[in-house]
């Protein structure tokens, strides 16, 4: 008769990359369940939205999470300008786009490393990070900030992208495309990193279907969602690639963030292409007055912003629904019957960002 | 063969520079756009506009005494204050505030 | 992207309507309260094949709203942050955190509290 024990894993944890508390029911090193135990890095950010005028909560939405800082900004600023039906200039939408895919980009490379880690293996993590590195000084370039980029506002941008830095974003792609390359044959090919992914928490469609997976978790399991073909900003501009897997498993997940950031880099070539000049913003009067729900695709999935405004300065009502809330539930599904040792893996596919989770 | 992937890498990380710098003593120069620290001048007027807008609260105004105070380490760098600035007197300079032991308010007042 | 126009329902056709989505396919995207000049507004989100559904309930803060739980096992997240963060009730969730799901210093923050304007 096997005894069960209870091991808690988190929130401090030398794999643990976010801050999350499972209490693993564990029978022989199997997992039975998991019990979640979120809040440790609650900010009340939410609330805060009540007290600070709305032009001024975009500094706030960017900090809700440092990983996808700039979408969380545009999101908001999407919102908003959709209560106040205002409609940007394309030279804001194009610039805009180009630092998503650009976020989405180091994104993937820092969740690459984070799971080379993960499995132990230290010197995969760190030669995806130096190749990250190429992409933050992009940022920073551009908008002086390499994880907080302060840039997006309600109306456009606040700085402008010449024709200089395109070019220098241009060529800085095509040489990550090619570092990424070997990297990506590592990963996908290497016997020992396959023998770690491989079959692990698998998670079939219908049950990412009943779970409510989002992004990259449900687009492994074979569902086909990409909020990004809803065509907000100028997607629908842009030939949009979905890329999806059917196996479900850890590598299928990993082939997939892979796939995309090489989609990325072809959309950020097509979008300098195609970017128009004009202004980078456009000027209001007054404050938001109603409500809007809009979906952005974030790197872990699809985020909502829920705005609601009755025309003073502060918001009534400003919410958050990120990929991460809408994973958990999938998490805690494969996990069950897995050895403790695979424990961190899984945690890490589904990409975790609890400071967005819990804002 | 699984090893040969990685036999590339290795002999290339043997025979390269690493990858990283040794800071302190060798620092990166800052690109143009750096948000390092907000510098002041003295067309200041002392109207407390750029109190009012910053998200941290990091910046403090007394007109009487006609002194604009920053504590370094609330800013984060955002420019909103720069932007709404109705003289320009504020303005985002590219080095960062060096780190300290504790927390320092800077205060800045225009020359007699 | 416009936002579609949202349906109103009254919380008792909440199971039935969830029942509903659910036989058609669609996903909960998320369950968000707010407060209005009098009472809380749930609405419930959905994803019908890419296009946006929202339903709104107005509720009164003491009610107790039946859990879609039983249909949409992972609303129970939803529910139990609305719970910790409005103090509004929810009936026969999947798991049941009981009003501590964050660690807060102040219980339901966003509950109507005396003296507060509307």
């Amino acid at each position: 008769m096997s005894k069960r024990s209870v091991i808690p894993f988190g929130p401090q944890h030398p794999v643990l990359p976010e801050p999350i508390h499972l209490d693993l029911v564990i029978e022989d090193e199997r997992v039975v369940e998991a019990i979640p135990s979120i809040g440790y890095v609650h900010r009340g950010l939410e609330k805060l939205a009540e007290t600070r005028e709305f032009t001024d909560y975009v500094y706030v939405a960017e900090r809700i999470c440092g990983i996808c800082s700039f979408m969380h900004g545009m999101g908001y600023c999407m919102a908003v300008e959709e209560v106040m039906n205002l409609s940007l200039p394309p030279r804001a939408e194009y610039l805009r786009v180009i630092w998503a895919e650009l976020s989405r980009i180091h994104s993937h490379l820092m969740w690459m490393g984070l799971l080379a880690d993960a499995f132990g293996f230290e010197n995969l993590f760190m030669q995806c990070w130096r190749l990250r590195e190429r992409i933050l000084d992009l940022f920073e370039l551009t908008t002086g900030g390499r994880v907080i980029f302060s840039v997006c506002k309600i109306g456009g941008v606040r700085k402008d992208i010449d024709a200089d830095a395109l070019g220098i974003i241009s060529s800085v792609l095509r040489q990550v495309a090619t570092e990424f390359g070997e990297i990506e044959r590592i990963f996908l090919g290497d016997w020992s990193v396959q023998h770690r992914l491989k079959d692990i928490g698998v998670l079939s469609r219908e049950q990412a279907h009943a779970l409510g997976a989002v992004g990259p978790m449900a687009r492994s399991s074979g569902i086909v969602t990409d909020t990004r073909t809803a065509g907000y900003s100028v997607y629908h501009e842009l030939d949009l690639e979905i890329i999806t897997r059917s196996e479900g498993d850890c590598y299928a997940r990993c082939a997939v963030r892979m796939q995309e950031v090489h989609a990325s880099i072809d959309l950020i070539h097509r979008a300098i292409g195609k970017i128009p000049t004009g202004e980078i913003e456009v000027k209001f009067k007054g404050a938001p007055d109603g409500q809007s729900f809009v979906r952005l695709e974030q790197p872990r999935g699809e985020v909502l912003y829920h705005v609601r405004g009755d025309g003073s300065k502060f918001l009534q009502r400003f919410r958050v629904r990120t990929p991460t809330f809408a994973n958990l539930p999938a998490l805690l599904k494969i996990l069950e019957g897995r050895s403790l040792a695979n424990v961190p893996v899984m945690i890490l596919t589904i990409d975790p960002c609890i400071s967005c989770t819990e804002r | 063969m699984p090893f040969i992937k990685l036999v590339k890498r290795t002999l290339k990380n043997l025979t390269s520079p690493p990858a990283t710098r040794l800071y302190p003593q060798i620092r990166r120069p800052a690109f143009k756009r750096t948000r390092g620290h907000i510098a002041w001048d003295d067309s200041c007027i002392f109207c407390s506009i750029c109190v009012r807008r910053c998200p941290t609260g990091a910046l403090a105004v007394d007109r009487a005494a006609k002194t604009w105070r920053i504590n370094r380490f609330d800013c984060v760098q955002c420019g909103a204050c720069v932007e709404v600035c109705p003289k320009h007197s504020l303005a985002m300079r590219n080095d960062y505030t060096p780190p300290a032991a504790e927390k320092t308010v800077d205060e800045e007042a225009p020359h007699a | 992207m416009p936002s579609e126009p949202y349906r109103r329902i009254a919380p008792v056709e909440l199971l039935e309507c969830a029942n509903d989505m659910n036989q058609r396919g669609c996903r909960l995207v998320q369950i968000c309260c707010s407060r209005t000049a009098q009472d809380l507004e749930l609405d419930y989100s959905f994803d019908d094949a890419g296009r946006f559904v929202d339903v709104k309930l107005q509720v009164k803060p003491t009610d107790e709203i039946t859990s879609i739980s039983s249909v949409y096992y992972y609303a129970f997240l939803y529910e139990n942050e609305i719970e910790a963060l409005f103090g509004l009730r929810f009936v026969h969730k999947a798991v049941d955190f009981e009003g501590k799901l964050y660690r807060m210093a102040q219980t339901t923050p966003f509950a109507r509290k005396d003296g507060d304007d509307a």
